[in-house]
């Protein structure tokens, strides 16, 4: 049942948010395209798909100059303060009791961060593809802006998807330990971070695409990324429960919206 | 209905809110909760539907250990300090809402509620331009909808004007005959000891003899 509610108020009556994200994704598209007019890149539709993801490569072992990643840095906040705003502003006590179960008020939370992730996502890939038909970029499944091993799987591409789920699993575990806009400065502070050092334990290297060995030699391979994962996953979703099962709830959190 | 506090003590922060209260009320009666600011009224209610737990001591409805066999009581509607809806929705739209998660009430029960506690329930106006006692009444309509077996209300008069004080009392008579346990904190004393069957004093945490 809290999941009904999560999804009318938690997504539906948030959409708008995506149609902001929607016009970041352009403004990366655009600039992209311009570069490539600019250096006569040969660039297809994946191009533009990856290129918000790549990151820059492991520093310093790459020996390439230290550059902020901006685009990837600024796709990963603006879902980090989405995932930052609704939880625990639904923490109002009418909502909470009426489920019944706080466990289940936690899951629904899950369920919920899942599907904006994924739809997240969903509309990364539509914006692009929807600007390279407008732009005349050819929709090709080849990638040609990133140096790659051979082949690349569908389980490497789909490691960034993966990261941000947990990523966003492991803010809503630290909401329970602090408040949402704490978490989300943790959270900000570990993507920040892991742009500069290359390790699986900052398993926020795992959503870059040039962090990852499929695209570096000194990058992370997939399997170590997914288990990396699968940890954090499972320590978040089961420490999260604990502590929220025992959390007091002292004020209606609606009040702080 | 039955629920028991049994030594149910509360400390934050070092400091005991709840202070080894042990109680039993049952069904069919309205307790008023009078005590000044601070006594610890909200807090033994946060306790009783399962907001935050005790630090020792438990609470028992019919039976079922709250935080233990059950996260809140089944069948519960609550109204604690200001009510918090949804500012862009109307009052019908979060009612409905919260119907969902629980009882799944008809758009006609659910209107009829709405009338009950004197609002519009075509009222087209959002919550965030309701007066204050609208946004009570609200609250009220909230915590009564689907009659539940435990209803807690705080301060429930409060900026309710007086027919609408009047529509309160209607209600909670209807809901007390239909055996509800009813647990009412309020300053104004004459209004407390008027709907109350039974009123318990509270102190520092503790409930006067």
């Amino acid at each position: 049942m809290y999941f009904k509610y999560d999804l009318k108020v938690g997504f539906l009556r948030d959409l708008p948010k995506f149609l902001i994200f929607a016009g970041i994704v352009l403004v990366a598209n655009i600039s992209l395209y311009r570069n490539a007019e600019l250096f006569s890149l040969n660039l297809g539709s994946l191009d533009y798909i990856l290129y918000l993801e790549k990151s820059i490569a492991p520093f310093p072992q790459s020996g390439e100059e230290f550059r902020f990643p901006v685009v990837w840095y600024l796709i990963q906040l603006y879902l980090t303060w989405i995932i930052g705003r609704y939880p625990f502003s639904s923490v109002c006590e009418s909502v909470l009791i009426y489920g019944g179960s706080r466990q289940r008020w936690y899951l629904s939370k899950v369920t919920w961060i899942a599907l904006t992730v994924l739809t997240y996502y969903f509309v990364m890939i539509i914006t692009s593809l929807a600007f390279c038909l407008v732009a005349g970029v050819p929709i090709s499944w080849e990638i040609n802006l990133l140096e790659h091993a051979d082949e690349i799987s569908v389980a490497t591409l789909l490691l960034p998807i993966a990261t941000s789920f947990v990523t966003c699993v492991f803010q809503l575990f630290l909401m329970t330990l602090t408040t949402p806009i704490i978490s989300f400065f943790l959270v900000a502070a570990l993507s920040a971070a892991s742009t500069y050092i290359t390790s699986p334990l900052l398993f926020t290297n795992c959503s870059q695409l040039l962090k990852l060995s499929a695209f570096s030699e000194y990058g992370i391979g997939s399997g170590e990324g997914y288990l990396t994962l699968a940890t954090v996953l499972l320590v978040s979703l089961a420490a999260g429960l604990i502590i929220f099962n025992r959390r007091d709830i002292l004020k209606s959190q609606r009040d702080e919206e | 209905m039955i629920l028991e506090l049994q030594n149910v003590t509360k400390t934050i922060k070092g400091v005991t809110i709840l202070d080894n209260i042990t109680l039993t009320m049952q069904g069919g009666k309205v307790y008023g909760f009078q005590g000044k600011n601070g006594s610890g009224k909200t807090m033994l209610m946060r306790l009783i539907c399962g907001l935050i737990k005790p630090t020792s001591g438990q609470v028992i409805i019919n039976g079922e250990i709250l935080g233990k066999d059950i996260s809140f009581p089944r069948s519960v509607g609550v109204l604690i300090e200001n009510p918090s809806f949804l500012s862009e929705y109307t009052a019908f739209k979060n009612l409905k809402l919260l119907s969902d998660l629980r009882d799944n009430l008809s758009d006609d029960e659910l209107k009829a509620i709405l009338s009950d506690v004197g609002l519009d329930p075509v009222d087209k106006r959002k919550y965030r331009n309701f007066s204050l006692g609208m946004k009570q009444k609200l609250g009220i309509a909230a915590a009564v909808m689907g009659e539940p077996e435990l209803v807690i209300l705080d301060e429930p008069i409060n900026a309710v004007d007086d027919a609408g004080v009047e529509n309160i009392r209607h209600i909670l008579a209807r809901l007390k005959e239909n055996g509800s346990l009813i647990i009412v904190a309020c300053h104004d004393r004459e209004e407390l000891e008027l709907i109350s069957d039974e009123i318990l004093k509270i102190d520092a945490g503790r409930i006067l003899p």
